[in-house]
């Protein structure tokens, strides 16, 4: 459960493991997340630990955040900004040009083009920012993301009520099972 | 599964959105635009503020300081004003005017507080027309009114309240206005309302002016002398990046016209097309922004000219794209105007910089880079789902917020809109809670029970209420 200049731990031995030592910093990373897994919890428990701000962009005409469950799983809604955006590389260019956020969350942008693609690793890379990608749908093996540095699919498993998270490109680790009892 | 059940209260009460400061001494110069951009000058002892355009500002400099709002400006202003003075924040300037009116000084003092209610109760009857008297002389000022027929309802008034003994208006705190204005007319009952009467926040933002100035006569208060430039071009350009090169050299030109203790919020930019036609542009910042400490060709100055240039550009597409015309005219001139700022003398800057995270400023600059706000948000003390949480605020004072804490942990991160109606009964249901809104407002639904329901492998949060119907208020995300 730490936070330092390079990584984000999430006190889950077996999350941090999987991702090598946690989330790191210059690193971009997408997840296959639809809705009714209830997956972004497992992003939460890295969040919850960090004192940087993040901003969470979000791209649905049709729903609010609820902010009293983002606090009830740990979060600090002093720290953490949200926009609501579809096109967040043309519209909010700017987030992307300097450090003040230092971790960004895209929470089911519409596609990305390859120059849109190039100037966020780019970003990622020289600001050394913490870049989440978040899809609404599976992510595929055949089409997939050069930049990325983990592709990962969280599946919900119903008997476990658990999140099983499956790697689509990670050489090391197939998957894993997390666990929502004792987190909450 | 914890099940927690509740009974929940009354709407939001609307922050305290006005200060009246007023001083036993002409109140000093420096302070005109020093809290928000918008002000009105009552006499030249006493002022009225509109926090409203600043005043997310001012939260950003209490979270810095880690100090109540309240304790920042009462700060403020005890630097400032050297003399005795009353600053009170109120919902509305006549319930200012009323402690202006009052023999004592106060200091910085909340309406809504135990303290200020207390001195209110030693408000007499002739404190408050007297302060409706001179409300009553300044609106003649600005429009014609029915004044001389308020003026005998106002005596009937005093005639009335003299046979039946009463000291006070606080006697009468609970006589609605509508009673007020049945014997006495409405000019008087709209004042009785002022004076009493809680105004809601507005749901509807563009109307909150005229809610919650409810029919008093503001004027804002302009520079004598606004910062402006004037730009007639050799030949039309439609082209941003054109318009950008010419768009900087005018800042510079207001630039050089004001002091580096000025905070610009708002640009007015008149525009006149090759058709003759004018179009006045509105250029905002989310935060007061200092023009001297924007970079080399104002980039976050320029953005935000940008954004109100190209939604205008849409706006007059789609008004032509029926037309056989081009998309807009070029431009021929233009008229830079300053119309809002902030006034910060350089002792207060310099304080606000040295105790500031370079992180925190760094997200006020961006804020005013982008074309919208980002949000931030706190938990409001209510079970009630769509009451539950508001806009970010510091404020100490409030309930502690564990159980409202507690009651979020078994509900999604992101919740519909509007719930959507269900045709058929969840069928794989697990039932989290029970939430009970104020039956005395809405008798016949004032039950919902939440489920979590698996269908088709989604996870989503739906509701039975009071009549049986289910709904689907959101998916866990």
């Amino acid at each position: 459960m730490s936070e330092n200049a390079h990584t984000l731990s999430s006190g889950h031995v077996q999350a941090d493991a999987w991702f090598g030592g946690g989330l790191h910093y210059g690193k971009l990373y997408e997840f296959g997340m639809p809705k009714g897994v209830e997956a972004r919890r497992l992003l939460l428990l890295f969040f919850k630990h960090t004192r940087s701000p993040l901003l969470w962009i979000y791209n649905d005409e049709e729903r609010f955040v609820y902010p009293p469950a983002w606090s009830a799983l740990g979060m600090d809604l002093s720290q953490i900004y949200f926009v609501r955006s579809g096109l967040p590389l043309k519209e909010l260019r700017p987030v992307f040009l300097q450090k003040s956020f230092p971790i960004i969350v895209l929470d089911g942008p519409e596609k990305l083009n390859k120059g849109e693609q190039s100037f966020l690793i780019h970003q990622v890379r020289t600001q050394k920012l913490l870049v989440i990608l978040l899809r609404h749908y599976y992510l595929s093996p055949r089409t997939g993301n050069p930049f990325a540095h983990i592709r990962a699919n969280c599946v919900w498993h119903k008997p476990l009520k658990s999140i099983q998270v499956r790697a689509v490109k990670k050489a090391r680790l197939d998957s894993f099972i997390y666990s929502f009892a004792g987190d909450l | 599964m914890n099940k927690a059940i509740s009974l929940s209260f009354h709407g939001r009460p609307a922050p305290q959105r006005f200060v009246v400061i007023h001083s036993e001494s002409p109140l000093p110069e420096e302070l005109c635009f020093l809290l928000s951009p918008q002000l009105m000058i009552w006499s030249d002892r006493c002022f009225i503020f509109d926090l409203d355009p600043s005043l997310r500002y001012w939260q950003w400099q209490s979270e810095q300081q880690n100090l109540e709002l309240f304790e920042v400006f009462d700060q403020i202003l005890n630097d400032l004003i050297k003399t005795p003075f009353t600053a009170c924040f109120c919902q509305h300037p006549f319930q200012g005017l009323l402690f202006a009116s009052y023999d004592l000084f106060l200091g910085s003092i909340l309406y809504s507080s135990s303290l200020a209610q207390n001195h209110f109760k030693d408000f007499s009857w002739d404190l408050w027309i007297s302060t409706f008297q001179s409300f009553l002389k300044k609106q003649k000022e600005f429009k014609k009114t029915d004044k001389d027929k308020t003026q005998s309802k106002l005596k009937q008034m005093q005639r009335s309240l003299e046979r039946l003994g009463s000291l006070g208006p606080n006697e009468f705190r609970h006589v609605e206005a509508s009673a007020i204005e049945r014997r006495y007319g409405q000019g008087i009952a709209q004042a009785w309302r002022w004076t009493f009467q809680e105004s809601q926040v507005s749901d509807l933002p563009l109307f909150r002016n005229y809610v919650d100035l409810d029919g008093f006569p503001w004027r804002d208060h302009k520079p004598t002398s606004p910062p402006k430039a004037r730009r007639l071009l050799d030949y039309p350009l439609s082209q941003w990046e054109a318009i950008l090169t010419l768009l900087q050299e005018d800042l510079a030109k207001v630039k050089a016209q004001i002091a580096p203790s000025i905070f610009v919020q708002k640009f007015e930019w008149h525009l006149t097309f090759y058709n003759l036609e004018k179009k006045t542009l509105e250029v905002s910042f989310r935060n007061p922004h200092n023009l001297n400490s924007d970079g080399e060709g104002f980039p976050t100055t320029c953005a935000q000219f940008y954004y109100a240039y190209d939604e205008l550009c849409q706006q007059m597409q789609s008004q032509n794209q029926d037309l056989d015309l081009p998309d807009h005219s070029p431009i021929i001139e233009w008229d830079l105007e300053l119309t809002g700022f902030l006034h910060h003398p350089e002792s207060m800057t310099a304080f606000w910089s040295s105790s500031q995270k370079e992180t925190e400023l760094s997200i006020l600059d961006l804020e005013n880079r982008l074309p919208v706000r980002l949000e931030r948000y706190q938990i409001e003390a209510d079970f009630l789902v769509h009451k539950s949480f508001k806009d970010f605020l510091k404020d100490k004072s409030g309930p502690p917020l564990t159980t409202w804490q507690l009651a979020g942990r078994h509900r999604p991160l992101f919740i519909h809109k509007k719930p959507m109606a269900m045709l058929d009964e969840p069928f794989q249901k697990q039932l989290c809670e029970k939430v009970i809104s104020p039956w005395w407002q809405s008798p016949h639904d004032y039950q919902h029970s939440y489920y979590k329901d698996f269908h088709n492998k989604q996870l989503r949060w739906v509701f039975q209420n009071s009549f049986g119907e289910w709904f689907e208020q959101a998916f866990y995300y």
